[in-house]
Order: C-alpha cells, then sequence, then structure tokens
C-alpha cells in the first residue's frame, strides 16, 4: 500500500479527535461560547467604528483648514489636535483586536497580506524623514507616502496618527507640555503648503485604512466578521484570548511601558508629540475591559467573564479583579509621561508604572490559564506559566 | 459513545495514527515545522523574526523588549540632550542596527543606479595577514567603506553598483537570466584606494535564530569538517579559526558571510563600532583610520571612561541577538513541499546545508538542547570563481563563504519586501541563488538544473516554505 491520502488521512484523524474528545476540538465549554463570540464581533465593529468616525472629524476639520487656513488659524489648529486626541484615544481601545492576524494587522486572509496596522500607528517616528519629504519638494500623494513608509528604516514613519501628531504638534522639547509648533507653519506657500496637502494626505490615507478594517468587522456582508463566526469556536475564542493576553503583558506592559523606563527617553513614549501617551495606555487597558466584560459604551452583550463564571469561576474572580486593578493603576499615573521618564530609578511616578507592569503581566497570566481552562491554545510572544 | 465503543475507537485510532505517521509520505524524517526546537514560533507576518522565543520565560522578556529597543535606537552625534544614545559616527554606514536588519531580516542591495547602500556595505582590505590572523586595513579608509559621517567630518566614499545581464537555459530549453554585479567607488575622500584593494560587498544578514546557532558545539561543528575531501564527495567544509577579543584566543568562527566572528558578543560590538560608530567595551577605540583629521577631532559619546554604548545596554542587545525566534515552517502538508525536501536531500543541498544540529548546554536554557533545522554546517566552502570576492579573511580564502542558513528564507519578501539572496544580494530569487551556486556545489546546481520544471518548482516551493 502506497501513502495514504492527505485527505483520507485528515478525515480518519478528525473522526478520532471527535471520538477521543480531544479538548482543542471538542470541549463543550467552547461550543457555548458562542453568544461571547458574537459580543466580541459587535465589540470590534462598534470599536473601530468609533475611531473611523473620529478619524472622519478630523478629516473634514483638515479639509476645511486646508481650503482657509488664515483667519484663525490658531484656532483651528487647536480644534484639529483636539480632534486627533479624540480619534486616537478612540483607536487605543481597538488594540485589543490585533496580535492575532485578524483584519488590522492582516489584509486578505487567503493571501496573508499586510494588514493596514503599520500605516496606522506605527512608532517611535523619526521626525526629521517627514521634514525631509516636507522639503524634498516632490508632490505629496497617497502613493509616495505608502512606499516611503518604514521602507529601508522601521523609524522611518510617514503615514498614520503619529505622522499627523507631528505635523499638528511638532517636536517636543517643552518639559511641561507637549510640541508647539506654531499654526504659522501651515501658512503661505512653499513648506507650509506642502504640510498642508502632506496633513491632507496622510489623514485621508488614515480614514481610509481605518474604513477598511470597519468593512471586515460590519455585520451581515462577506468578510473577515463572517469567517469568524463560522470558525470552529476554538479558534476564535484562541483569537480573543491571544489579542488580550498579548495586548496586557506583552505589548502594554513590556514593549510601551517597561522599555520606556528602562530607556528614559522621550523616544519611546507613544504619542510624545502631543503629551498624550497616559491617554493610549488608559484607552488599551479600557480595550482589555471591554473585551472581557462583554460590553462597548452602553452596549452590553455576553462577556467573556459570563463565560468563565460557569467554567472556571475561580479565574474568573481573578481575572475580573485583576483588569479592574490594572484600570485603577493606569487612571494614577502621572501626566505627562516624558516627565516621569526623566525621573530618577525609584521615584513615585515609576513606582506607580511599574505597578501597572505588574499587573498587566499577572493579568497575562490569568488569560493564558483561562486558555487552558477551556481547552484553547493561545499563542502569546512567549511563555506565561 | 459508550465506554465499550469508545474503547474500540480508542484501539482503532491508536492504529490509524501509528500508520498514518509511518505512510504520511516518503519525506525526509527531518521535515517538520518546529526548526528552532521549542524555541519555535509559528509565525508568518511583517514580524516574523522579530519576536521573542516561544519558551522564552516572562521573567526574561523585559530584556529582550529593552535589546530590541538599543537594536532599533537612532544615534545621534555627540553631544546630545539624549545622553544614553548619542556617539554616532564620526564615520558610520547607518544610524542603528535595525536600518540594515529592518524587522531583523535580510539586506538588500540599491533597487536603483544611484540609491545610496541602505542595508549593504563593502567591506575593504590589503593582502596580508595581521598578528591574529585577521586582514590588513586600507590605509585612511579602515576595513569598510563608511558611506556616510556627521555634520563637519567628510564620509569615505560612495560605492556604484552596476548589473550585467547573463541569459542561459536549463537542458530542457527553459531560459533564465541572472544578474552580475560590478562595483565602483567614488568621492572618495582620502584619495585613490589603493591598486591591491580587496572589497567584499556584503548584505546585512538576518538576526533571528543565532543564539541557537551560538549554542551548537564546537565539537559538532568541526566533526563535519573534511578539509581535504577525503571522503571523495566533492565537498570539503572547513572551519574558519578567527580571533575572540574577549578570551585571547583562536575560536571557531560562526557568524557573518565567512563566519568572521566568533560570538554574538564580538559580532554585535564590531558591528556597533564599524557599521555605526558607537565604542563598547570590546571596542572601545573610536572607528576612525589614520590621517582622517576632521573625525579624529569629533566630539565622542563616551562620558567619563564609559563607551558610547553602556555595558547593560550591550548586555540587552546581546540577549536580544539570541532570544529571536525562528519562525515555524508553513504548509508542510503540500506534496509539492515534501518532494521539494526529498530532492533537497537527493541532490546533496543537505550536503552543506545541513538539515538538523542539535545544540549543547551552553547560552540561555532556553536554547540547550533542542534539535534544530538550520539547514547550514557552519563550515566555510569554496563557492566557485563567480561569487568569489578575492578578500580572504582568517582561513577563509577568497572563493570561500560560510554555508547560510535556510531557515525563514521564505518569509524574506514578507518581512523585508524583497527576494535579493547571497552575500552581495545579486540573486532576484531563490532559483537565481541556486543557479549561481558553483565550486563545491557545481554537482549539486546541474542536478537542479537537469530536473524537470515540475520537480524545479517543488524544489524551491519547499525553501519557500521555510
Amino acid at each position: 500500500m502506497g501513502n495514504m491520502s492527505g485527505v483520507f488521512r485528515g478525515f480518519l484523524l478528525g473522526l478520532c479527535c471527535i471520538a477521543l474528545n480531544t479538548p482543542a476540538l471538542c470541549a463543550e465549554a467552547v461550543q457555548r461560547a458562542r453568544p461571547q463570540l458574537q459580543t466580541y464581533a459587535d465589540i470590534a465593529y462598534r470599536s473601530y467604528q468609533a475611531a473611523y468616525q473620529h478619524a472622519q472629524a478630523l478629516q473634514h476639520a483638515v479639509d476645511e483648514f486646508i481650503v482657509q487656513p488664515t483667519d484663525d488659524a490658531d484656532e483651528q489648529v487647536q480644534m484639529l489636535r483636539q480632534l486627533w486626541l479624540d480619534a486616537h484615544a478612540s483607536y487605543g481601545l481597538t488594540e485589543v483586536f490585533r496580535f492575532y492576524e485578524g483584519p488590522i494587522d492582516f489584509g486578505k486572509q487567503t493571501d496573508r497580506s499586510q494588514g493596514p496596522e503599520p500605516l496606522v500607528n506605527a512608532w517611535p517616528l523619526n521626525e526629521t524623514y517627514i521634514d525631509q519629504v516636507i522639503e524634498q519638494g516632490v508632490q505629496i500623494t497617497r502613493e509616495l507616502l505608502i512606499d516611503r513608509n518604514a521602507r529601508d528604516d522601521e523609524a522611518d514613519v510617514t503615514t498614520g496618527f503619529h505622522a499627523i501628531e507631528y505635523l499638528l504638534w511638532g517636536p517636543d522639547r517643552n518639559a511641561n507640555g507637549p510640541g508647539q509648533r506654531s499654526p504659522r507653519d501651515f501658512l503661505g506657500g512653499g513648506e507650509a503648503q506642502r504640510r498642508r496637502q502632506y496633513l491632507q494626505v496622510a489623514t485621508d490615507l488614515l480614514v481610509d485604512d481605518l474604513g477598511q478594517v470597519v468593512a471586515a468587522w460590519s455585520p451581515s456582508e462577506h468578510n473577515y466578521r463572517q469567517m469568524f463566526l463560522a470558525l470552529p469556536p476554538s479558534d476564535s475564542l484562541a483569537k480573543v484570548l491571544t489579542g488580550l493576553a498579548t495586548l496586557s503583558g506583552f505589548e502594554l506592559g513590556f514593549e510601551r511601558l517597561a522599555t520606556a523606563l528602562d530607556s528614559g527617553s522621550q523616544e519611546d513614549e507613544q504619542s510624545c508629540f502631543s503629551d498624550s501617551t497616559i491617554e493610549d495606555v488608559v484607552a488599551n487597558v479600557s480595550g482589555v475591559a471591554n473585551v472581557y466584560f462583554g460590553r462597548f459604551g452602553a452596549m452590553q452583550g455576553a462577556g467573556m467573564d459570563a463565560l468563565l463564571a460557569v467554567e472556571h469561576p475561580a479565574i474568573n474572580e481573578l481575572l475580573k479583579r485583576q483588569i479592574i486593578q490594572s484600570e485603577t493603576l493606569a487612571a494614577a499615573l502621572d501626566r505627562p509621561f516624558d516627565r516621569t521618564l526623566a525621573t530618577a530609578p525609584g521615584s513615585p511616578q515609576r513606582t506607580r508604572v511599574e505597578a501597572l507592569i505588574t499587573s498587566l503581566q499577572t493579568q497575562t497570566r490569568l488569560f493564558k490559564q483561562a486558555g487552558a481552562a477551556l481547552g484553547v491554545a493561545i499563542v502569546v510572544a512567549t511563555e506565561y506559566e | 459513545v459508550s465506554a465499550v465503543t469508545r474503547a474500540a475507537l480508542h484501539a482503532a485510532c491508536a492504529g490509524v495514527l501509528a500508520f498514518a505517521q509511518a505512510h504520511a509520505s516518503a519525506a525526509p524524517e527531518w521535515l517538520e515545522a518546529n526548526l528552532g526546537g521549542d524555541t519555535t514560533l509559528a509565525i508568518a507576518n511583517e514580524n516574523a523574526f522579530a519576536r521573542p522565543l516561544a519558551n522564552l520565560p516572562v521573567q526574561d522578556l523585559r530584556k529582550f523588549t529593552f535589546g530590541n529597543r538599543i537594536f532599533n535606537t537612532n544615534w545621534v552625534t555627540a553631544p546630545a540632550s539624549v545622553d544614553a544614545f548619542d556617539g554616532l559616527g564620526p564615520v558610520f554606514n547607518r544610524v542603528s542596527c535595525s536600518a540594515c536588519h529592518t524587522r531583523d531580516g535580510r539586506g538588500r542591495p540599491p533597487e536603483s543606479q544611484g540609491e545610496p547602500l541602505q542595508s549593504m556595505l563593502v567591506r575593504l582590505s590589503v593582502p596580508g595577514t595581521q598578528p591574529h590572523g585577521g586582514i590588513v586595513p586600507v590605509p585612511h579608509y579602515g576595513d569598510q567603506l563608511n558611506e556616510r559621517a556627521i555634520q563637519g567630518v567628510p564620509a569615505e566614499g560612495r560605492t556604484v553598483v552596476r548589473y550585467t545581464e547573463l541569459s542561459d537555459q536549463y537542458p530542457d530549453g527553459t531560459p533564465f537570466t541572472l544578474i552580475e554585479p560590478t562595483y565602483e567607488f567614488v568621492d572618495l575622500a582620502f584619495g585613490p584606494l589603493p591598486a591591491d584593494v580587496r572589497f567584499s560587498p556584503r548584505v546585512a544578514t538576518p538576526v533571528f535564530g543565532l543564539g541557537l546557532l551560538e549554542a551548537v558545539p564546537t565539537a559538532a561543528i568541526i566533526a563535519r569538517a573534511d578539509p581535504n575531501d577525503s571522503n571523495h564527495d566533492g565537498i570539503s567544509g572547513r572551519p574558519n579559526w578567527v580571533w575572540d577579543r574577549e578570551l585571547n584566543a583562536q575560536v571557531l568562527g560562526r557568524f557573518g558571510w565567512k563566519a568572521n566572528q566568533p560570538s554574538l558578543r564580538q559580532q554585535n560590538a564590531g558591528a556597533a563600532l564599524g557599521d555605526i560608530g558607537i565604542t563598547s567595551s570590546l571596542f572601545p577605540k573610536e572607528n576612525i583610520a589614520e590621517g582622517q583629521q576632521a573625525a579624529a577631532a569629533a566630539p565622542t559619546g563616551a562620558v567619563n571612561g564609559e563607551p558610547e554604548l553602556k555595558d547593560d545596554f550591550f548586555d540587552s542587545l546581546t540577549f536580544y541577538t539570541q532570544t529571536l525566534a525562528v519562525p515555524a515552517a508553513r504548509g508542510l502538508e503540500s506534496e509539492d513541499v515534501q518532494r521539494g525536501a526529498t530532492l533537497f536531500e537527493q541532490l546533496r543541498c543537505s550536503g552543506c546545508h545541513v538539515a538538523t544540529l542539535t545544540t549543547g548546554t551552553s547560552g540561555p536554557k532556553e536554547l540547550r538542547a533542542q534539535r534544530i533545522h538550520p539547514f547550514t554546517d557552519l563550515l566555510l566552502h569554496d563557492m566557485g570563481a563567480a561569487l568569489a570576492d578575492g578578500r580572504a579573511e582568517f582561513e577563509a580564502s577568497g572563493s570561500e563563504w560560510r554555508t547560510a542558513p535556510l531557515w525563514g528564507i521564505g518569509l524574506t519578501a514578507t518581512v523585508n519586501r524583497h527576494t535579493r539572496f547571497l552575500h552581495d544580494g545579486r540573486a532576484r530569487s531563490l532559483e537565481e541563488a541556486v543557479l549561481w551556486h558553483g565550486g563545491e556545489a557545481r554537482t549539486s546546481r546541474s542536478a537542479f538544473m537537469n530536473l524537470s520544471k515540475e520537480d524545479r518548482a517543488a524544489l524551491l516551493k519547499f525553501l519557500d516554505a521555510l
């Protein structure tokens, strides 16, 4: 007898899995998670939709500013900055939907092409690179910005929230507040004119990129959401927990907070131009809470807490407490973050950040335990046992 | 399902599993997704080379992420407000590690003539050896062409790459073209390069999996050496013995295109100095060739005798390069991939691109005793005249190169948005890279060319799955 055909083999192995009740595919708890997955998809849609609408509000204001930037430029730039802050805080709530090759990280699931994330929220950003693009006098187009983005150096970020943030605030050389770009940088011809053009092109691109993710999660279409909900629940549940676990301990705890403390450098501050990094932290932590408790704004659906309360109440109690503690610790952080980074090791400000880092690590460990209890495989960047 | 039925099913299934494993296919036994053993991470996106070992304990993660931060640091001219990260240059190639090793991946030659070298550099020397066996630097230029410099200091020069197209065909009549580079050095700040200059253009190598390669015992590597080809298989394989500055001894070279660096610490500190102009405790003296007056007068970022790259930063950086995970192989259930793997072995590609090595007991404990599939023997092989750079380095002759690891190679396009391979990036695809193989690999290349179109495609599909 020759080689067994792959399909036939898969069929037999699949039968065996069901017969032997292998947890990864067959756990009953996982089958009961369908309401949670439905809620998760709803929260993802509403979160991206909110970020998209905030970005659109910024886009409209930018369009008006570009047409008529002279009379009250000061006020207009102030308004643009506020709209940026609203949009970015709103985007921070969506980052819990990253890290498992969903639509923000992966474009088309079929060819595994890159999703819009590197165009939307990349940092740290080498601001002189953006200045060079403006100074070069080349036509600033969407294609140019995409082509140049992080091409030869990851820090050569030309697109997304933080490129727009730099355009609006300028470099932050101010110990007690954000960057202080003069609105005059936008007035007149030459470089100012190209800076306006850059602002418009980058904002339009951001809106379209976010729109693409909204479409991927919107109800009743032939899209990612549909695929996500049609997956074996163990697979989609693994994605949910992977996003929760990776954002908490790895991305926010280590990459964003611990690294900044250890370098003491403003470069490691996510929103360094606008001094709104703490708002980003608060938003990430809230995004995790939204998914775990199954809510978004006034909407209340089936949370992960309800699922675990049945399957593993002890882990649920610990997770609930930990998530609330992380929210409390995040809210208590000192603003602006760069002033904390400038303090000596052991300062009260740094200690408060360290407490949040510790809480986030515990949170990730608990998410992994929740995954184990439900029999689903979670891929976090590392071991959390 | 009743207990009896369950028991019966259990027994039947055990049989099915055993049969399925025994008869799955004729693929080589080493074909598995976990190329890096327990350290392997199943990831296939832009960050596929940038993640920590899958089994790295959480208490080490902070060191990893900080090392990543050092790797990404854009060094600035001293003195700067950010004291910890100043001291760039005075001459340099790029301002950060990640500028060449973008997303911890592979560099490439310029895309168009006249574009500066971004993730590639040119090593220089004149004939001869130094007391410890190393190369002799070029007077006024040093051991590599630094194409950038800080303000007020002249850059050493610029490399212009040109290509000639070569057309040929497979025995079955399928045509192919290769491009062969030539190099010109222009804007030379300190006069023409000497007539007997030796130069070697090199793209940045991927950074992941290096801790595992460092953890392979020296004895296991030299056991595969066959300098005189005593088994008459046409493949020799020689270790490079290089100078370890920390041990003050000659040890096995493992890293770099010619296995010219003995350890990740020395590799990293050497690159920090040579490529960025950053001093460390291992290389405390600035990289300034004699006669470069403006460079010699430039301010340094070293404060109170502490080097520009502080020791704890250096430790984190090295830890980072030791603990970047190898991404898992993908699509191994494909029959083409399995056939390709079999052909890889039959054509004796695996004679040098050794499929399986086992790590020893050194380094971080997650790296120990791992069965890994790097597809390298870490030895030097003569690759023929067409690929020769004519620039000997320690034991490596001008036509010898270290077998390049192949793990992760199929993700190059995903991570680095290009498919340029070999030491100078001349190959525009893995197929072209195979076709450039000469010297000890001549027989394998001929065998590849004589395969059917389908089998050639299968072999390449296997490489893409890595």
